[in-house]
């Protein structure tokens, strides 16, 4: 990078830069709109005296001028500060004449920036500058040299390719990237051949491979199959996107023997081109890699699966959490009979795993099986029909939830059950949840009614309230337990009294406590008045059996005053 | 002899051959945020900065600092490269990166023009490199005043509830900040450069200026060369999610309308409208001045507000029975041991930064214009070479 150096006298001046701007932008919204600013820009340019304003006015030409402002720019090719934003604009411009103009600059060595020169007639490859770049092409000054490298490559001069190579040790990483440039330019796989005979780098190898693919086709295939047993993972996994590029029989075979490479990452790649290119052999190729140890394999499978859903449905009991959704995006065109059909001989992995990928494909067709599978002999299978009911769930579907609180067994189940409902009744009008809960308690058996009580709780309303504060004043100490706690994490707001009640008459300290807790939670997050919520804390202050909770109910009274003041 | 499990790895540990390499490029502000990512080792650092890079390198001893980012990329031993630098060398950095097999995890924007994107977009398919940007929106993290990540708003617009075409309006009404405090400054003074920093390095690619200290570190999103203001630094972060919520992952745009004070040629300033306009009729409002209760999504059956509001009635229920959408890989770790692509790739990155370049340009035109998403063309000549500008030498893609 050569450095660019000011003129002593520089003042950069602000407003002719501003002015020149309102002229542009004015100007470009006019019906001939470039051509009007270029002229204008001109002007300007020929009377500015300031360099960098100079700069600025170029640099605007930038994205207005034509070919006829080629003469007037080329001036500035000879002047250090302004060639550089002046070959920029040619460049721009991108016409033979202002290529002309450029290498004129070159040949009579009044380039203020050789370098800037050089690279535009690079941009533009302009092959009758060939001659005049060589002589920088072994400069001294690395820019200059490369920036000469750069320009020949994009105008295809061969005889750059000793050159690079007598570079490449010296300067290995412009000097390769240049040699791949020319490679693609002339077409020319023997470039390519040269680097990957020079002890490559695996960066170095891919590309030889990638561009020699690009250029000699299936000549290339020696090459391309002998990188397959590289000792680089880059290089393989280049060798294998290679040849899925390529549609020729010997190209398949070796893909085909890709998939018995050791690298997981080989084979998944190599399935992947084979789904990619229509290969006959491609869903055998997938069916197998289902059994593969490497996930990575397994997944290239069933993403290219496209045969029948037969086999990948053996596979679901053996599937990860990620494989059964792929599974499911795959599954999502199968007829829903093709999975129930599987039900009635399924094992309860099998189950499980239909249970998922049903959960997953989210469609009403499967509803039947899954309220039958809350009835399964194995928990598991009903864990996993509880799991598919939160996603296909609707309100309507509320009793049926409710009736299963009366009839599962373990206590995960009984948990998933209850989150089920209240998730299910949470988007029901008020009450009316609280009535369909209510309802299927007074229908189940006493032992199983302490399980209603939580939802109960969450879906609030008189009618369920009462029953819990009934509850909480039964003899039978763990029912009583089980709604006193039940209604303390009540989210209605009219709980609050029934709490304040526990308060202060609970049979047990433990009650006293939780019952403050919630009414103190009800409080916090009341959405009244500022005066209804003082009236609320001075009950919970009244009623609060111990002094912790005394302090909390008097501390948020002090808040809100704080509040109050102005 | 004893082997440390560290030397041998197994279940809980990986072994120095497994182990992920990485070099940060770039050790200004945004760097820090790169430099806790714990999966990998932390090999080299590099700026053109004597400070920054001091700064950086304290308290590791193990990590070499460079000037040179090709001297980085010429080491063998570096998988994976952060690239943090100002966004006009984003593209040529990537370029390189994956020339020479490194796996790259830029910031954004993705590049500062078009035509840098092409080249990035080529190169990383070319080298079969993995590639991702450092915005997130759209597969993790809440999505601004929404409250939520973006899939509920995405399986919302899939299913129709909507309706379509739809526009998307992305202002500070709707909880975007379009942070015009990035606004450049047109009074600059030219100063001497500070021994510490290799200002003809940090320019790079971009036109000469003198040096100014506003010009370089914190500031530099404030001037064309290097950034497009405030629209630069967040449209990407903010347009992205957008995009993705369109299902525009591979197109753009056909038409871009503004309405904007005219603009400075080095400085970027404040919009008040920029509207971009697909083939479909969907819009994107890019809206800086609009203020109350705006829809973020307005659809012809229905609006989507922030927090997750919407009028469409009993959509929560519909939705649950529509499809997620499909599930992408959100650690990039996986995807560079995997080859499978990152969730915010180079493709449908350069989709999203094209937003942000269209809009940026007919900004700093003042003027809208048509555009061709298959040949990546407008309608206007000045358009185009503000997508493909020549670089100062001796800096070419």
């Amino acid at each position: 990078m050569a450095p660019v150096t000011l003129s002593p006298a520089f003042r950069q001046r602000t407003f002719p830069r501003a002015f020149l701007c309102g002229i542009t932008v004015l100007l470009l919204a006019a019906v001939s709109p470039l051509r009007a600013a270029t002229h204008e820009l001109l002007l300007k340019l020929g009377s500015e005296t300031n360099q960098e304003t100079k700069a600025s006015i170029i640099g605007q030409l930038q994205f207005t001028a034509k070919d006829d402002a080629v003469p007037v720019l080329a001036a500035y090719l000879a002047d250090e500060r302004l060639c550089d934003p002046a070959a920029r604009t040619l460049v721009s411009i991108g016409t033979r004449r202002a290529a002309k103009a450029l290498l004129q600059s070159l040949r009579s060595a009044h380039a203020g920036r050789v370098v800037s020169v050089v690279q535009a007639l690079g941009d533009l490859a302009y092959t009758p500058a060939i001659p005049d770049v060589q002589r920088f092409a072994t400069d001294t000054a690395a820019g200059l040299r490369r920036a000469a490298w750069y320009t020949l490559a994009q105008c295809g001069d061969r005889s750059l390719v000793p050159v690079l190579k007598k570079y490449r040790e010296a300067d290995r990483f412009v000097a390769t990237a240049e040699l791949f440039r020319l490679a693609r330019r002339l077409e020319d796989g023997s470039i390519c051949r040269y680097v990957l005979q020079a002890q490559p780098t695996p960066a170095e190898h891919s590309q030889a491979l990638e561009i020699l693919a690009e250029v000699d086709g299936r000549h290339a295939l020696p090459e391309v199959g002998k990188a397959l047993e590289s000792t680089e993972t880059a290089v393989r996994l280049t060798a294998v996107r290679t040849l899925a590029t390529m549609s020729s029989s010997q190209a398949r075979r070796l893909l085909r023997d890709a998939m018995r490479n050791s690298d997981p990452a080989v084979r998944a790649t190599a399935l992947g081109a084979l789904v990619q290119l229509n290969e006959r052999t491609a869903q055998a190729a997938c069916a197998t890699a289902l059994t593969d140890t490497h996930a990575v394999v397994r997944a290239e499978a069933i993403r290219g699966w496209k045969a029948g859903p037969g086999l990948l449905v053996d596979f679901l009991p053996h599937a990860s959490k990620d494989e059964l959704t792929g599974i499911a995006r795959v599954l999502q065109s199968v007829r829903p009979v093709e999975l129930t059909g599987r039900w009635s001989k399924a094992d309860a992995g099998m189950k499980v795993a239909l249970l998922s990928v049903v959960a997953a494909l989210n469609c009403a067709e499967f509803d039947r099986m899954v309220w039958l599978a809350t009835d399964d002999a194995d928990a598991g299978v009903r864990l996993a029909a509880l799991a598919a009911l939160k996603v296909r769930g609707s309100p309507a579907d509320l009793p049926a939830a409710l009736s299963l609180l009366g009839r599962l067994q373990g206590e995960t189940e009984v948990q998933e059950a209850q989150a089920l409902a209240i998730e299910l009744g949470g988007e029901l009008p008020d009450g009316q949840a609280g009535a369909l809960a209510l309802t299927a308690m007074s229908q189940s058996q006493a032992a199983t009614r302490s399980r209603f009580y939580v939802t109960l709780s969450s879906f609030g309303g008189t009618n369920a309230l009462a029953a819990l504060a009934n509850a909480a004043h039964q003899d039978d100490a763990v029912l009583q337990d089980a709604a006193v706690r039940a209604l303390s994490n009540s989210r209605d707001a009219s709980a609050l009294p029934l709490l304040l009640e526990i308060c202060r008459g609970g049979k047990t300290d433990t009650h006293k406590v939780l019952a403050a807790r919630g009414a103190m939670r009800l409080a916090e997050h009341s959405r009244a008045g500022k005066d209804e919520i003082i009236v609320m804390w001075r009950s919970i202050l009244d009623a609060a059996p111990r002094e912790e909770e005394k302090q909390q109910a008097l501390a948020a009274l002090r808040r809100l005053q704080e509040k109050a003041k102005p | 002899m004893l082997v440390p499990r560290r030397i041998l790895g197994g279940s809980g540990y990986t072994p120095p051959s497994e182990e992920l390499t990485r070099a940060i490029i770039g050790c200004g502000g945004i760097s820090e945020s790169h430099l806790p990512m714990t999966d990998g080792r932390l090999l080299a650092l590099c700026d053109v900065d004597s400070n920054h890079l001091a700064e950086r390198m304290k308290g590791r001893p193990d990590v070499k600092g460079y000037r040179d980012f090709r001297d980085v990329l010429a080491r063998p031993d570096i998988d994976i490269v952060h690239i943090c630098t100002p966004p006009h060398w984003h593209g040529l950095i990537s370029i390189m990166a994956a020339q020479a097999g490194k796996d790259i995890w830029c910031e954004k924007p993705m590049t500062r023009t078009l035509a840098e994107g092409v080249k990035v977009v080529e190169a990383v398919r070319q080298h079969g490199r993995i590639f991702r940007l450092n915005t997130w929106f759209r597969f993790q993290s809440n999505f601004y005043g929404f409250g939520t990540p973006v899939q509920p708003i995405k399986k919302l617009v899939a299913s129709g509830m909507l309706g379509w075409p739809l526009r998307v309006t992305v202002s500070r009404a709707t909880g975007f900040d379009w942070k015009f405090d990035w606004s450049g400054k047109t009074n600059l003074q030219p100063q001497p450069v500070p021994a510490n920093l290799d200002y003809d390095f940090w320019l790079g690619p971009a036109p000469y200026k003198p040096y100014n200290p506003h010009r370089v570190h914190g500031t530099f999103r404030g001037y064309w060369d290097y950034d497009a203001g405030g629209l630069g630094d967040m449209g990407q972060h903010y347009l992205d999610p957008v995009q993705y919520i369109l299902g525009k992952d591979d197109t753009s745009p056909v038409e871009v309308e503004v309405d904007a004070p005219q603009q400075d040629p080095d400085a970027a300033s404040s919009f008040r409208r920029i509207l971009l306009r697909y083939a479909d009729g969907c819009e994107i409002i890019i809206d800086a001045g609009t203020t109350g209760r705006v829809p973020f999504i307005s659809g012809p059956h229905g609006n989507l507000y922030p927090g997750m509001e919407c009028t469409v009635p009993d959509w929560k229920r519909k939705l649950k029975t529509m499809p997620d959408p499909v599930p992408q890989i959100t650690e990039f770790t996986e995807s560079v041991r995997t080859r499978r692509p990152f969730a915010l790739n180079e493709q449908n990155g350069f989709r999203s930064c094209l937003l942000v370049q269209i809009a940026s340009t007919a900004w700093r035109l003042g003027r809208g214009f048509r555009f061709d998403p298959v040949t990546l063309r407008a309608n206007d000549d000045a358009a185009n070479r503000l997508f493909n500008q020549p670089m100062r030498a001796p800096w070419h893609l």
